[in-house]
């Protein structure tokens, strides 16, 4: 019997506008829950490097929901983790964009789609992988 | 000793009947019906459909009528259907706890029933409602030191337990870690005094139906409606005062069970979360059928206290206390009449 405190998301493969040009990663969310967030990504070859971890609402972040990979070349993985908490059968309604420039990439819009569990805590991992 | 052992049968033996007996058909005056479209059509359905989705909610009311156009009977839902907009009309958390309109609509529940009148086995009776929490001051996400704390929380366990490629055993243990969380936030949330038993809070529900004629919805002549509004205030921490107002002009009344057209009462509650005495003062205008109408007035006080988890024992005096129309849950031991609940007198929604 599947976990009602899990949340599927389905990998991305994101189609980057341009090789080795920054990315923004933006997050949205729809509903009243508390969502904490850990960011991760790794150039091809490379470590696993934390990109941001925080959560909404968050009075302290400036950030306001935007993180940027600098440099994002063929091969570029991210991770994610998210922890949602709320009223039990909350709707979770959020979605990550990938972006260069003005617009998300092709496949650059993963929705985030479920409801608070039973025990009142809902976790998600968002997995990606971008290709030139 | 006797009436001990008594009182203890009278535990035991209700236990099991509690969650069959807490029936919207006798619901306490001072709380606004959770599904009032079947307070209104006089039910309490085993089984609710709860969609969660448009697409779940039209097919259920697609499944709703037969192949001949009837509408069937025992149909039940209760959604909250501003929910299914959260893409159109966002409710984000900081919105929710600014307590404005988003957060009323948030609240916003609506239900549907049908049932087969007693005097026209052909037909069926259907009702709408709608319910909506004005304030609730026991509404934990509505805090922001409530959850700034779980916020914090989590981002503890989350420290400790997520790192990337995670399996899904490892996201199981974020949640546990999550689940505790939350057990002892609210805990201290509750102890702190933030998530008080005598808090304020308005709820208001309203409820219309009809009476399909041979279930179809060729000939609809409407069956009244039905409107309830309940307020408290806390005072202190140990006080609660209550107001309710019910207007009641459904004509689809069993015989003998009338209710008031209008009622108006206060109940003022002097206690603690597990123990309290109140005291209850109502009054009901109800026309006759000659065409005048009467007055009528009923009080109750008593005291209540948590017996067990879901358990509560109240013994008391008045008018209205234990009516008639209880008797599987009133007993009389040591000459005082005992009734038992699953609820205290104190939630007010």
């Amino acid at each position: 019997m599947a976990d009602d405190s899990i949340l599927d998301i389905p990998p991305a493969t994101v189609k980057l506008a341009g090789a080795s040009q920054p990315l923004t990663v933006e997050m949205t969310f729809n509903t009243p829950t508390t969502v904490n967030y850990k960011l991760w990504f790794r150039l091809k070859d490379a470590d696993w490097q934390e990109l941001a971890s925080g959560s909404f609402p968050d009075s302290i972040s400036q950030a306001g929901g935007h993180f940027t990979i600098p440099k994002v070349t063929d091969g570029t993985q991210f991770d994610s983790v998210f922890t949602f908490t709320g009223k039990i059968a909350t709707p979770i309604d959020g979605s990550v964009l990938f972006i260069q420039g003005e617009f998300p990439l092709s496949g650059g819009t993963v929705p985030m789609k479920g409801q608070i569990s039973s025990s009142h805590v809902t976790s998600g991992s968002l997995k990606a992988v971008f290709n030139a | 000793m006797l009436e001990a052992v008594l009182l203890l049968c009278l535990i035991i033996a209700s236990t099991g009947k509690l969650d069959a007996q807490e029936s919207s058909t006798v619901y306490d005056p001072f709380t606004t019906p959770e599904s009032p479209a079947f307070t209104y059509l006089n039910v309490s359905p085993s089984s609710v459909e709860r969609p969660r989705a448009p697409r779940t909610l039209a097919v259920g009311l697609a499944n709703g009528v037969d192949s001949a156009g009837k509408v069937r009977s025992g149909l039940a839902f209760d959604v909250a259907p501003f929910q299914f907009l959260s893409g159109i009309l966002p409710v984000s958390l900081a919105e929710y706890q600014k307590r404005g309109v988003r957060n009323w609509l948030w609240n916003t529940s609506a239900s549907l029933g049908t049932v087969t009148p007693q005097t026209d086995s052909a037909s069926t009776d259907m009702s709408v409602g709608l319910r909506m929490v004005l304030y609730d001051a026991n509404d934990e996400m509505a805090d922001p030191h409530f959850t700034r704390t779980i916020t914090d929380s989590i981002a503890s366990c989350q420290n400790r337990l997520a790192h990337p490629e995670m399996t899904t055993a490892d996201l199981v243990a974020v949640n546990q870690c999550g689940a505790k969380a939350w057990s002892q936030v609210y805990q201290q949330w509750e102890d702190s005094g933030r998530g008080k038993w005598n808090g304020s809070g308005i709820s208001l529900a309203f409820a219309t139906g009809w009476r399909l004629i041979d279930s179809q919805f060729s000939q609809t002549p409407s069956t009244g409606w039905a409107a309830w509004l309940v307020a408290s205030k806390g005072l202190g921490s140990s006080s609660l005062f209550m107001a309710q107002l019910r207007y009641d002009d459904r004509q689809n009344i069993p015989p003998g069970a009338e209710p008031e057209r209008l009622s108006i009462g206060a109940r003022a509650i002097f206690g603690s979360a597990k123990a309290n005495a109140y005291i209850d003062l109502s009054g009901g205008h109800t026309p006759n059928q000659v065409g005048g109408s009467s007055f009528s007035h009923k009080w109750s006080a008593g005291i209540e206290f948590r017996a067990a988890d879901q358990l509560w024992l109240s013994t008391g005096f008045g008018s209205t206390f234990a009516t008639a129309d209880q008797p599987e849950r009133v007993k009389v031991i040591a000459n005082m009449r005992w009734r038992v609940f699953k609820d205290p007198q104190f939630i007010p929604r």
